[in-house]
């Protein structure tokens, strides 16, 4: 026994050294590492080369140059349109910077004279008023013969300017257009007057005329091919894979599919009508196959940064112009979920809610026939959201009750507005994780949720997935149950047979009929199995263990030689 | 042990459970009601405000329980706000003299609540204010009648806002001769601007600017000559002896354009020389219109050539002969207790005085080629050999005597 415990107080001496001389090591790594970046990043450095923060390409992009005005003395060399450019965007960043910090410092380095003295002037009240900029269309007027005097106009400036609205900053859609001087001073193009020409804009929260088409009664399933989900649908579209999944809906009953289209995958703001040629071929087999189809936009496009505006609104356009007259398109979606994308960037509630408005009005503006909704990714989204549609959709993961008890506000929300489910159902996913339900739920659920559908006359409900897919969506975490639930929301099982809700989804379905699970249903999943086994084995084994227990102090107590020294005290004592 | 390990496992059971009914209702969350405005305020404000007038904002259809109304005016340089209670169904708000620059065309929100309107009004520049801000470039130009330079006047209320496009803007030329011309021009983009086209007359122009009365700063700019015309060299000296060491002044005639304006100090001409001694280019810069050269004689006699070339305009050739500075000297041979010594002088020059110091004798014995440099007309060299030397020739300075052989 000494010997025992004496290689027990060796081992742990050892392991308590290993574990200093580990935490020295990290230490020592740690603090060169700091060193090291110290010497290379000094805050000394920094001053030294003080260099400007590049600005977004995206912005940069957004500057459209019209033709130079004849009349212009000196014809603009490349290199100095490129310092103009830089010049003029860094200008308006200047005022936001002030708005956001008011800090001023960095207006001499963009403005002189009169313009410079009025920014100095009105800092302090425009502070917490930041103004965004979106887009600029520029022209040069007048470039003098020295090169050190520039009058341009901008027949059109975008921006979004921030005013406080009720307990919010609200922000106001505008296109301005400004007249200004600029002059060569230092090397820098300074703004010398800045004036406002023109200016026009809505509020955020402004609707957009309503379609000339009426939105109709939708009964669809969100799409995507089972082995080739999410990322991967379109770079593997197969029209063959597609045209079966599609008979497939129209055999379950259903009307519409909703289906996404990325936004860099095609190209984004270099969008052109050919790159759409897969989406044409969808929405021909939609059309054979007689199912509407909503397509949803911006898809993977969660950076909603004023900044990238400009590109959203020259790939809209080009989508909507390419699409807009297809006989299965039903609906325009300009995003799944955009709540979901607060905070991304520092972006904020009523700066993603200004950034849906300002989509919804460019598609607007191309197609004045198709509805617009906008698909959020719960009810109480939807209910905050400002009316910008033409059909109030949202996603319901939740049950018929929950739903039913948001339905008055949605309903104050979207006035006179449809509602929509764009996505609803739960997965059938049952692991050894809590959360899991069983197929039966997964149509009682379906169920539940159609009645209400019905119930409430909503304007279409479509379910979460038509298969079960192979992968999850690429933000899924790496837990098994982020996993599970996503791959297992579908009508169809991956191996092509239905589940029970592919008897539940279309239109006319007998819902009475679907049998709800009961008080104990809860307990039938994989996870309360295991629980319950759990439970019963280790009442087995305390029980069993307790009457060992009990039998050997009973044979101590018999007339052990040695009794432990503990016993001896006991005994003394008692 | 085993009392504890019953509320444990109690406990974790409970937290599973608890794990099983929130996950099953998570998609659930508390909603609100959406924020969006109604544009039922009404904003009253005259189109046309005057620069440093009184700006007053009338705001109509105001909730009297809707808290303070807040007009915010954007003046395009910043916002300036002003709340008002809201007292009944009118509130006025003002915003006193528009006094600081602003951009032309401002806007007004009220705001109460989500309630909310919004209008624009223009402000009327006034009159232009001096001093007012003149660029000119480039700032100088030749003084041909063709080129030109501009002048840009970027004029100014008090309150510092560009005045109203039309408005005349007066440049008054004054030449280097003191002639003036005046040019009325009207503002167009925020400015007013002049090509000035130079004149004939080389120096200084001065431009001053008038802008409704309201003066600026003069400015000017230089009017320089253009390519000179074709021009000559002269020798300022006599032309010395070719001793290679006299120097001779070579200067251009004073360079002059077109129209008689000389050209300006410091322009660049470089004379190239050819003569019996080889080539040589020279820089040099004009001073009042002359650029002059010094060059040393050549160290033998002959014919040399001056070029001079400015601008790319180049000069007559000058041709200038330089006669032999020495016609004629001694050379002596004798045996020494070394060798052989060869004296060479005294040499004098052709104005009777000892050849420079340095001046080098060149000593030929058949193949053999020495050099001696003379000092005060002399020099000697002793060869180690018991013979006499063969024929000897000796040259200075272009002239050879020849001693033995066949003479």
């Amino acid at each position: 026994m000494t010997d025992r415990l004496r290689r027990h107080r060796k081992a742990l001496v050892k392991l308590a050294l290993l574990g200093v001389l580990a935490s020295a090591v990290i230490a020592f790594v740690s603090l060169a590492s700091r060193a090291l970046n110290d010497l290379t990043t000094s805050d000394e450095t920094e001053e030294i080369f003080n260099a400007a923060a590049l600005l977004p390409p995206d912005l940069v992009e957004a500057v459209q140059w019209l033709p130079d005005n004849p009349d212009s003395p000196r014809e603009m060399e490349p290199l100095t349109r490129d310092d103009i450019t830089d010049a003029w965007l860094r200008a308006w960043e200047q005022l936001s910077i002030v708005a956001r910090t008011g800090d001023t410092s960095g207006l001499e380095v963009y403005f002189s004279n009169s313009a410079l003295e009025a920014l100095q002037a009105n800092a302090d009240q425009t502070r917490g008023l930041p103004v965004r900029q979106i887009g600029h269309t520029l022209q040069v007027e007048f470039y003098s013969h020295d090169g050190q005097v520039l009058s341009v106009t901008a027949p059109e400036v975008k921006l979004l300017r921030a005013a406080p609205v009720g307990d919010v900053q609200g922000w106001r859609d505008a296109t301005e257009s400004y007249e200004a001087i600029m002059i060569l001073e230092d090397g820098n193009w300074r703004v010398h007057h800045w004036l406002r020409t023109g200016a026009q804009g809505r509020w955020w929260s402004d609707p957009v005329t309503p379609a000339t088409a009426a939105p109709a009664q939708y009964r669809g399933v969100n799409y995507f091919p089972a082995d080739t989900p999410y990322e991967f649908f379109w770079p593997g579209f197969d029209p063959a894979v597609v045209d079966g999944d599609l008979a497939r809906v129209a055999a379950l009953g259903l009307d519409t599919v909703r289906v996404p289209i990325p936004f860099e995958y095609f190209f984004g703001r270099w969008t052109i009508a050919d790159d759409l040629e897969p989406v044409v071929a969808f929405l021909d087999l939609a059309q054979a196959h007689g199912l509407g189809v909503i397509a949803t936009l911006f898809d993977g496009r969660n950076d909603h940064s004023t900044s990238r505006w400009d590109a959203d609104v020259a790939h809209v356009t080009t989508v909507v112009a390419t699409l807009a007259r297809h006989p299965a398109l039903v609906m325009w979606d300009i995003k799944d979920g955009p709540d979901r994308d607060v905070g991304i960037r520092g972006t904020t509630t009523q700066e993603v809610h200004a950034w849906v408005g300002h989509i919804a009005h460019a598609v607007r503006a191309v197609d004045g026939d198709t509805p617009i909704t906008i698909g959020w990714s719960s009810a109480a989204a939807a209910a905050a959201a400002p009316p910008v549609g033409d059909v109030v959709s949202f996603a319901h993961a939740g049950t018929a009750e929950e739903l039913a008890s948001l339905l008055p506000l949605l309903r104050a929300t979207a006035g006179d507005r449809p509602l929509q489910l764009a996505r609803f159902g739960i997965s059938s996913w049952d692991g050894i994780f809590p959360g899991g339900h069983t197929e039966a739920e997964q149509a009682a659920h379906h169920a539940d949720i159609l009645q209400l559908v019905d119930a409430e006359g909503l304007g279409g409900a479509l379910g979460a997935a038509l298969w079960d897919l192979a992968l999850p969506p690429p933000d899924a975490g790496p837990l098994p149950w982020q996993v599970g639930h996503p791959t297992n929301m579908g009508i169809l099982r991956a191996d092509g047979t239905a589940k029970p809700v592919a008897a539940v989804i279309a239109p006319g379905a007998d819902l009475d009929a679907v049998p709800r699970p009961g008080p104990l249903a809860r307990l039938d999943r994989l996870f309360w199995r295991i629980a319950l086994l759990a439970v019963v084995v280790g009442a087995i084994v305390f029980i069993a263990t307790r009457r060992i227990q009990e039998r050997t102090a009973d044979a101590d107590a018999g007339g052990d030689p040695h009794p432990p020294l503990g016993g001896a005290a006991e005994a003394r004592n008692g | 042990m085993t009392r504890r390990v019953l509320p444990l496992t109690a406990a974790a059971l409970v937290l599973l459970a608890a794990l099983v009914v929130r996950s099953s209702t998570s998609g659930t969350s508390v909603a609100s009601a959406t924020l969006a405005v109604t544009d039922v305020l009404e904003i009253s404000l005259p189109d046309l405000v005057g620069a440093g007038d009184d700006l007053e904002v009338t705001v109509r259809g105001v909730g009297s329980d809707g808290g303070d109304v807040l007009v915010v005016l954007d003046t395009g340089y910043g916002i300036d706000r002003r709340s008002a209670p809201a007292d009944g169904d009118v509130v006025t708000v003002g915003f006193g003299r528009l006094a600081t620059p602003a951009s032309r065309v401002l806007l007004v929100t009220a705001i109460q609540g989500d309630r909310v309107a919004d209008a624009a009004f223009r402000i009327a520049p006034g009159r232009a204010i001096g001093p007012t801000d003149v660029y000119l470039g480039p700032r100088t130009v030749v003084a041909d009648a063709e080129h030109f330079t501009m002048i840009v006047a970027v004029p100014e209320d008090r309150w510092g806002n560009p005045v109203a496009d039309g408005t005349a803007v007066e440049f008054t030329v004054t030449r280097a001769d003191l002639s003036q011309g005046t040019v009325d021009v009207e503002t167009e983009h925020l400015l007013g601007s002049l090509e000035i086209f130079s004149g004939t007359v080389a120096g200084r122009t001065r431009v001053a600017t008038d802008v409704d009365g309201a003066g600026a700063a003069e400015r000017d700019f230089l009017e320089v000559a253009d390519l000179p015309r074709l021009f000559e060299l002269r020798a300022v000296d006599a032309v010395p002896p070719a001793d290679g060491h006299t120097l001779i002044r070579i200067a251009t005639d004073v360079l002059i354009d077109a129209n008689d304006n000389v050209m300006p100090d410091g322009t660049s001409v470089t004379l190239d020389a050819t003569g019996v001694t080889g080539v040589r280019r020279i820089f040099g810069q004009t001073i009042d219109g002359v650029a002059e050269f010094t060059v040393e004689a050549p160290g033998a006699p002959g014919s040399a050539t001056f070029q001079a070339n400015a601008s790319g305009v180049e000069s007559g050739p000058l041709e200038l002969d330089f006669p032999p500075a020495v016609t004629d000297f001694g050379v002596d041979v004798a045996i020494v207790e070394a060798g052989v010594e060869i004296r060479v002088g005294p040499v004098r020059s052709v104005r009777n005085s000892f050849v420079p110091d340095g001046t080098v004798a060149v000593v030929t014995i058949g193949d053999v080629v020495h050099e001696i440099e003379l000092l005060l007309g002399e020099g000697s060299l002793i060869l180690r050999t018991d013979d006499r030397p063969g024929p000897i020739q000796v040259d200075v300075l272009g002239h050879s005597e020849r001693i033995g052989g066949s003479r």
